[in-house]
């Protein structure tokens, strides 16, 4: 699904990423961790060609995405509140992002129903501009739109921040209950949340890619705690 | 304590991102300010003579006293309309030990300085030392420069109060635009001589200075208006008053049939029903459209019909052009989104021009009024249009690529420089002067029949020309995307 080589973005002479390889297959819960600055927020920048690479080219099913735009008829994401219009009301975004993807305004609103428990009865006829919603309110629509379209890959930049315990929970088991063959990319801080969901997880230092951890659930949450807390990795 | 609180305030001022621009800008804005309040000193200068002009048979001090009272209301419904309590700023402060209703002591005596209520010191200050101090000496000078001050006071005061305690719905405000235009023509009338009382308290202030405690107290009593207001609900969701329910749109069955670009239209025209800045700045628009009746004067004697274009092109581009300036930056704070996910480029860039396209079409439909004051102005009109459509529209869509500093379309509009960079000052030159230059060249060499021709022609051509400029500019757009998304990271 997603091939880059060789990417690398640089502000300056700070390294922000440099990636040597990474593929992505079609179907793959993917998981990108590293601490705050990391380059997390750059790679998925750079998948949404939303800034340059200084060297590298990012591909999406074989084509590159800052040549084409093809990429944009199968992708969802939501990265920050830069994804949001402010001065709508969620279903006028909702419906907004839907016609994008040829959806009139009923196919939007039973698609919307599936988030019925994830959106705690606050998103939908709140009589508010979302400007005006909370943060964890903002995301919730956020990660919604991010499906809409049907789309083949979602790109979610810490989706679990912001929201509160039950709403985590739900998000949890709305992604394991999203279709297979959907390629699902997240980036959290949140450890023990984002090794529930993803098979691979991706450890970010520095703008490198340090560990690649595949299949292996009951030990990778191990294994990225004692990273994280400055430990020697275990064997 | 309230002066470490206006030091605060200042800091505040000096220490924003406002000033954070490059070099050359802040020296175009300065002189930019420097110019207005040449004009404006100017214009007190010689308010004496301009007075003694229009008003032949009445003392100039008088016939300015009576204008008083139109700027009095008139400015209180401004004030209604446009000001806001800036109640957000003593949030930080809310949890201090500092008494609540010292802070509100702070914001009215802070919003006492506004620079509205400062803008009539610059009128009248020269007016009042050319003419009323000679005539009345200094004491009487001081007392009537302080009972017109009073008056901008005693507005911005009543003003915040109005506003906390009515809501503001289209039909309140429409009605009490009515009711003022109403008191004015019984004024002009001498039904109701208002303004003469307006103007001959203001003599009798000159006459015994000490009158002038009148309008001070009524400011102080104006003051415990809002005072009050405040102290009784003294807790911020009360102060801020309370959020109306929002209902979504539907949106508009002629402008789907446009297909996405006709989505595009509507989220414009919902952006700038929902923000403070572009509604601000089209209300001037609609103003200006008054413009070309000045101008008439010129088609009568048959001086210069440039100059008459030139009145025209201001007052049909001035829609275009003021909500144009940051076509692209009102959208700075979802761009990202509109990079990201499936918007087809094309029809974005048509949504703005469809946008265009019905700015100008009304103010085609107003301005071809004027031809009923002067047939002649009909060709003007029409060329006008033409080439707002054909030439301008395009350079605006072209400009707005350039538009790297992002807005906040809720912030006020007035003395907001926010999102102002070269492109606004590149703008002004393409879209006024070009047309204009042309125009006299060609009535200097052919006449000005001619002028307006060849400009319509071209204006003709352009439209023709649609699809292949469209396509040039969503390339620029393309090309320049990532550097408007960098810029726009910045925090507005």
């Amino acid at each position: 699904m997603i091939h880059l080589e060789q990417l690398s973005k640089k502000y300056g002479s700070k390294v922000a990423l440099d990636i040597e390889q990474l593929d992505i297959p079609a179907g793959e819960r993917f998981g990108l961790v590293g601490n705050n600055g990391a380059g997390k927020t750059t790679l998925f920048s750079l998948l949404l060609d939303l800034i340059r690479p200084t060297t590298g080219t990012v591909w999406s099913k074989e084509t590159a995405v800052s040549n084409s735009d093809t990429w944009k008829d199968y992708t969802g994401a939501f990265i920050d509140e830069s994804f949001l219009i402010g001065y709508q009301t969620p279903e006028e975004y909702f419906n907004f992002v839907g016609q994008l993807y040829g959806m009139n305004p009923s196919d939007v609103k039973l698609f919307l129903e599936r988030f019925t428990e994830f959106f705690n009865g606050e998103i939908l006829d709140s009589g508010k501009y979302i400007r005006n919603m909370s943060k964890g309110n903002k995301k919730k629509i956020g990660i919604a739109a991010a499906l809409l379209g049907s789309p083949e890959l979602i790109i979610l930049d810490e989706p679990f921040a912001n929201l509160d315990p039950s709403s985590q929970i739900r998000l949890k088991n709305l992604i394991r209950e999203l279709p297979p063959e959907l390629t699902v990319l997240i980036s959290s801080h949140d450890l023990a949340h984002v090794t529930e969901v993803c098979q691979r997880i991706v450890l970010l230092e520095d703008g490198k890619v340090i560990r690649d951890i595949k299949d292996a659930p009951e030990r990778t949450l191990q294994e990225l705690e004692a990273y994280f807390a400055g430990e020697e990795p275990v064997g | 304590m309230i002066r470490s609180l206006l030091l605060q305030s200042w800091q505040a001022q000096v220490r924003s991102p406002f000033w954070e621009r490059g070099l050359v800008v802040n020296i175009l804005l300065g002189l930019l300010a420097l110019y207005l309040l040449g004009n404006f000193l100017f214009a007190g200068y010689f308010l004496d003579v301009i007075l003694e002009n229009s008003v032949p048979d009445e003392h100039p001090i008088a016939a300015l006293s009576g204008i008083f009272f139109f700027t009095w209301i008139a400015g209180l419904l401004f004030r209604f309309l446009m000001q806001s309590f800036p109640v957000i700023d003593i949030q930080p402060y809310l949890l201090l030990p500092v008494r609540r209703s010292k802070l509100f002591h702070y914001l009215l005596f802070r919003s006492a300085f506004n620079v509205v209520n400062l803008f009539p010191l610059v009128f009248i200050l020269p007016f009042t030392l050319k003419v009323v101090s000679t005539e009345y000496g200094a004491v009487a000078q001081l007392a009537w420069i302080v009972s017109v001050m009073c008056l901008a006071l005693f507005n911005n005061f009543v003003g915040f109060y109005l506003k906390r305690q009515f809501n503001m719905s289209p039909f309140a405000i429409l009605g009490a635009f009515l009711v003022l235009c109403g008191i004015a023509y019984l004024d002009t009338q001498e039904w109701l001589p208002l303004s003469d009382a307006f103007g001959s308290a203001f003599m009798a202030i000159l006459a015994n200075p000490v009158l002038s405690l009148i309008p001070v107290a009524l400011v102080v009593v104006a003051y415990q208006l809002p005072f009050r207001a405040l102290r009784s609900n003294a807790y911020l969701d009360t102060v801020e008053g309370r959020k109306e329910r929002v209902e979504s749109t539907e949106g508009i069955a002629a402008l789907r049939r446009l297909g996405m670009a006709g989505q595009f239209v509507q989220m414009e025209l919902l952006q700038i029903a929902r923000n403070k800045r572009p509604k601000t700045m089209l209300l001037m628009a609609v103003l200006i459209l008054f413009y070309p009746f000045f101008s008439l004067e010129y088609l009568e004697n048959g001086s210069s019909f440039s100059m008459v274009f030139l009145f025209t092109l201001m007052a049909t581009t001035f829609p275009m052009a003021t909500y144009g300036q940051f076509l692209i930056a009102w959208e700075s704070s979802f761009f990202n989104m509109l990079m990201a996910r499936r918007v087809p480029l094309m029809e974005y860039m048509k949504g703005k021009y469809y946008l265009f396209t019905l700015f100008n079409v009304a103010a085609f439909c107003v301005c071809l009024l004027y031809g009923l004051a002067d047939l002649r102005m009909i060709p003007i009109v029409v060329v006008s249009f033409l080439v707002n459509m054909g030439i301008t529209a395009y350079i605006i869509l072209f400009l707005s690529t350039y538009n790297s500093r992002p807005v906040n379309p809720e912030k006020s509009a007035f003395m907001n420089w926010e999102g102002v960079g070269a492109s606004q000052f590149l703008l002004v030159l393409p879209a006024f002067f070009l047309p204009v230059v042309i125009h006299l060249l060609l009535q200097w060499v052919l006449g000005w029949q001619w002028g307006l021709a060849v400009l319509g022609v071209i204006g003709i051509v352009g439209i023709l020309l649609h699809r292949p400029i469209m396509q040039a500019i969503v390339r620029q757009l393309g090309r320049r995307k990532y550097d408007l998304i960098d810029a726009y990271k910045q925090e507005v």
